[in-house]
C-alpha cells in the first residue's frame, strides 16, 4: 500500500471527523500502528480540530459540577451491584462445562469396565472382545483429547478477560479468515482458523501481534489445520492488532508487507 | 486553557486515571476541560440552560464508556470531544432543529459566522476572531457544517453541489488550511 496516496485522500481528515463508515474506520485502525506517518498525520489533524474547538470556550453554570458528580455517584452503586449479580450470571455456564465433561468421561469409563468384565467371563472371546476393548479404548483417548480441546475453547469463550479479534482479509475486507482470541491479563493467544487457503509448498502462514507500532512474530500457523481447533501461539501482555503474512516455510524475522493477508485491530 | 499543576497533566496518567474511576481524575478533568467542552456544546445548541443539560449527559458518558476509550485511535481531549458533539447534535435533531438549519442557504451560514465573531464575548471566545478570521470563509462554512451540524458526507455533497467522490478531499483542503494558521 502506497501511504502518501491514502493519506492525501483525505480519508484522516474524514475519520477525525467521524465521517468513515465501519469498513474504512477499520482499516485505518488496523494500518495505524504499522505507518508511524499515519499516526503522525491523525495527531496533527486532531490537534488543529482540537484547537478550533478551543477558540469557542465558554463557561457553564458554576452549579453544574456539582450536579454531575452526585449523578456520577449514584450510578457508581448502581454499578457496583451489576457487577455482583453479573459475576453470579458466569458460574452456571462454566458448572455445566464441567459437569458435561465429567459425565462423558464417567460414560466412557463405564463403557470400559463393562468390557472387563465380560472378557473376564468369556475366555473364548477373548481374541474378539480384545480387539473391541482396544477400539473402544482408542476412541476414549481420542474422545479425552477432543473433549480438553472442547473444554479449553469453551473455557476461552466463556472467559471475559479474552478479546475477540476478527481477522478479516486484505483482497476482501468483509471476509473473515480467522480469529484471535487474546486475554491481556493471561497474556495468552489463541489462533483459530475460519477459511484459510492452503499455502503454497516452501511458505507458511505467521502471525504478528503489532506492539507499540512494531510488528513481533507471535509464531507460525501450522500446515496441516483443522478449523475447529484453537492453536496456541506466542503470549504478548500488550497488542494494538493482529496480522498475519504469507512467510517462507519456518517463518521470518521480519513481516513480508507485500504478502499481507489477512489483519484485524484490537 | 490554563492548566493547574497535577500528576494529570500527564495524558496517560490521565487516561489511566479515568479508566480506574479514579474521582481526581474525574474532578482534574472538569476542572481543566469544561469551558472548551460546553463552548462546542454551545455552539451546537445556542441555548444555555440546554447546553448544560448537554454537558451533563456528556461527562456522564464519559465516566461510563471510558473502558471504550483507546489510546491508539485518538487523543483522550479529541475523544471527549466527540462525545459531546454528539450529544449535542442529537439533541438538535431530537428537536428537530436541523432541519431549519439545513435550509439556510451557504451565504447565510457565512454571514451567522461573521456575526459570532463580531459579537463574541470578550473574555470567553477571545481566540474565536483570530483563528476564524484567518481561515477561508468556505473552508470554515465547510468545516462548521460537519463539526457542529453533523453534517454526513452525503449532506455535504448535496449541499455544496459537489460529487461524492471528492467530499473527502475537499475536506482535507480546509483542514489543511486550519492547520497551516493553527500552526
Amino acid at each position: 500500500m502506497n501511504i502518501q496516496d491514502y493519506i492525501s485522500s483525505g480519508i484522516v481528515e474524514s475519520y477525525v471527523l467521524g465521517l468513515c463508515n465501519e469498513a474504512e474506520k477499520q482499516e485505518l485502525e488496523t494500518l495505524l500502528p504499522l505507518y508511524p506517518e499515519l499516526q503522525a498525520e491523525l495527531k496533527d489533524t486532531e490537534k488543529a480540530l482540537n484547537m478550533y474547538a478551543n477558540s469557542f470556550e465558554k463557561s457553564p453554570n458554576p452549579d453544574l459540577k456539582s450536579k454531575i458528580f452526585a449523578e456520577i455517584d449514584s450510578l457508581e452503586q448502581a454499578d457496583i451491584q451489576q457487577k455482583e449479580t453479573n459475576s453470579l450470571q458466569i458460574k452456571p455456564k462454566f458448572n455445566f462445562a464441567i459437569a458435561a465433561s465429567i459425565s462423558l468421561f464417567v460414560l466412557s469409563f463405564a463403557g470400559n469396565i463393562y468390557l472387563y468384565n465380560k472378557w473376564n467371563k468369556a475366555n473364548q472371546e477373548l481374541i474378539v472382545l480384545n480387539e473391541s476393548n482396544r477400539v473402544l479404548a482408542e476412541n476414549q483417548t481420542k474422545n479425552l483429547v477432543r473433549l480438553e480441546e472442547i473444554q479449553t475453547q469453551l473455557a476461552i469463550v466463556n472467559d471475559n478477560s479474552f478479546k475477540k479479534v476478527d481477522l478479516n482479509s486484505i483482497q476482501n475486507k468483509t471476509e473473515k479468515l480467522a480469529t484471535i482470541y487474546w486475554s491481556p491479563n493471561k497474556k495468552e493467544v489463541y489462533f483459530s482458523c475460519n477459511k484459510l487457503a492452503k499455502p503454497e509448498d516452501g511458505s507458511q502462514y505467521q502471525l504478528w501481534a503489532i506492539v507499540d507500532g512494531k510488528p513481533v512474530d507471535a509464531g507460525m500457523i501450522p500446515l496441516e489445520l483443522s478449523d475447529s481447533i484453537f492453536i496456541k501461539m506466542k503470549d504478548f501482555s500488550s497488542a494494538q492488532a493482529f496480522a498475519i503474512t504469507l512467510e517462507k516455510t519456518g517463518g521470518s524475522e521480519n513481516p513480508n508487507l507485500e504478502k499481507l493477508q489477512m489483519m484485524g485491530g484490537i | 486553557m490554563t492548566k493547574t499543576l497535577s500528576i494529570y497533566n500527564n495524558e496517560d496518567s490521565l487516561v489511566l486515571g479515568l479508566k480506574s474511576r479514579n474521582r481526581a481524575a474525574y474532578n482534574y478533568l472538569y476542572d481543566n476541560y469544561n469551558k472548551a467542552l460546553y463552548g462546542v456544546i454551545f455552539r451546537i445548541i445556542g441555548n444555555e440552560e440546554l447546553a448544560n443539560d448537554a454537558l451533563q449527559e456528556s461527562f456522564v458518558k464519559i465516566w461510563k464508556n471510558i473502558d471504550q476509550y483507546q489510546e491508539s485511535k485518538s487523543s483522550i481531549y479529541t475523544w471527549m470531544l466527540n462525545i459531546c458533539r454528539n450529544t449535542a447534535i442529537d439533541e438538535m435533531r431530537s428537536k428537530g432543529f436541523r432541519k431549519s438549519l439545513q435550509n439556510d442557504s451557504i451565504e447565510d451560514v457565512a454571514q451567522k459566522a461573521d456575526e459570532v465573531n463580531q459579537h463574541s464575548p470578550k473574555t470567553d471566545q477571545i481566540g474565536l476572531k483570530d483563528l476564524v478570521s484567518k481561515l477561508k470563509s468556505e473552508h470554515q462554512v465547510l468545516i462548521d457544517k460537519i463539526y457542529f451540524e453533523g453534517y454526513t458526507q452525503e449532506e455535504v455533497s448535496a449541499e455544496f453541489q459537489i460529487p461524492l467522490g471528492t467530499v473527502k478531499t475537499r475536506i482535507r483542503a480546509a483542514i489543511q488550511n486550519l492547520r497551516q494558521i493553527t500552526k
